[in-house]
């Protein structure tokens, strides 16, 4: 079994299994929202997470 | 004449070029073996054993006995006795094993250096002919074909979205990629994690309760557990949405594990 390289943001993330569930459903919903400018904007008590698609010309 | 001999003193010669490649490729999610024929691959092999025997006769610049590995090699026994000494024999043999032992082990160590430098340069993403790994590997780690060259994103987490077919008809898997199993250049199953459910079509009921299918996906459900496993065997189709976090590991971290209050 190959486990698939994630970074350490997030690792971090799923290791909160509410949350992260929720991120995958967001994505879910969210449609195109993922590879807009703005991307995903969840509010978590009082705190923000912003979810984008990634960027092949970032690396 | 014996040819048994003489086939398993060239196999031997052979083995060098065969324990370079299985260095250079061996490992976890590797590639599966060659796509080539037999005859294809004794000849490659051949060729290359010839270059790197060539190089070590050089460089162990000692007299080798050519006279009794064309001898042997050709299987011609006869007189062998009248020859050669079985002390010059035993003492020939002891030679060979030595040096095969040799040219083998450097051969190895050589793989595993080109397989560092080939991960350190990114030539096995590069080049078809210096490639690690599976097929799989390279498309669930976020390389990309941008010009003939594969570039890898730099992502945070991978959303995948699997088409399979079950008995109760089509469905959409969605999760995290969590891990998978390949076995060559096959994928056998992948494991999903925060995994939802959808129809592929949303069933719809008019007022006379008659059911037709829209050509929308359903509702999404959670499907409770940690891990899924699906066979590769009924997906149908993958669609993979690699993500990144605008936030940091800290802020990420101090965040509750909770639903969230709003999505935007």
């Amino acid at each position: 079994m190959t486990k698939v390289k994630i970074s350490s943001k997030g690792k971090a993330l799923y290791k909160k299994k509410v949350l992260s569930a929720a991120v995958v459903k967001a994505i879910v919903d969210g449609g195109d929202k993922l590879y807009s400018d703005k991307g995903i904007v969840m509010h978590v008590g009082g705190k923000t997470l912003t979810i984008k698609g990634s960027d092949v010309a970032k690396s | 004449m014996n040819i048994a001999l003489g086939a398993v003193i060239i196999f031997i010669l052979l083995i060098p070029s065969i324990a370079f490649y299985i260095s250079y490729t061996s490992g976890r999610h590797t590639k599966g073996g060659l796509k080539i024929s037999f005859l294809d691959g004794l000849l490659a092999s051949a060729i290359v054993s010839l270059i790197i025997h060539s190089i070590a006769i050089w460089v162990v610049g000692k007299e080798i006995r050519f006279d009794i590995l064309l001898k042997m090699t050709g299987g011609e026994l006869k007189d062998l006795e009248n020859k050669l000494t079985n002390a010059e024999l035993t003492k020939s043999v002891k030679q060979f094993a030595r040096y095969n032992f040799a040219v083998c082990l450097i051969m190895i160590v050589l793989g595993q250096l080109a397989r560092v430098i080939s991960v350190w340069t990114s030539w096995h993403s590069d080049f078809e002919v210096l490639r690690i790994h599976n097929k799989w590997w390279y498309l669930f780690e976020g390389y990309t074909e941008i010009n003939d060259r594969f570039i890898k994103r730099d992502f945070d987490g991978v959303v995948v979205d699997l088409v399979v077919d079950t008995t109760n008809g089509t469905m959409i898997y969605t999760g995290t990629l969590e891990s998978y199993v390949c076995s060559g250049e096959d994928l056998d199953r992948i494991y999903i994690s925060e995994a939802w459910r959808r129809e592929l079509k949303k069933e719809m009921v008019d007022d006379k309760g008659e059911k037709s299918f829209e050509n929308k996906p359903g509702r999404a459900k959670r499907i409770p557990g940690d891990t899924l496993m699906i066979p590769y065997t009924q997906i149908k189709n993958m669609n993979l949405r690699f993500f990144s976090l605008e936030e940091g590991v800290s802020e990420i971290e101090q965040l509750p594990d909770k639903n969230p209050d709003s999505v935007e």
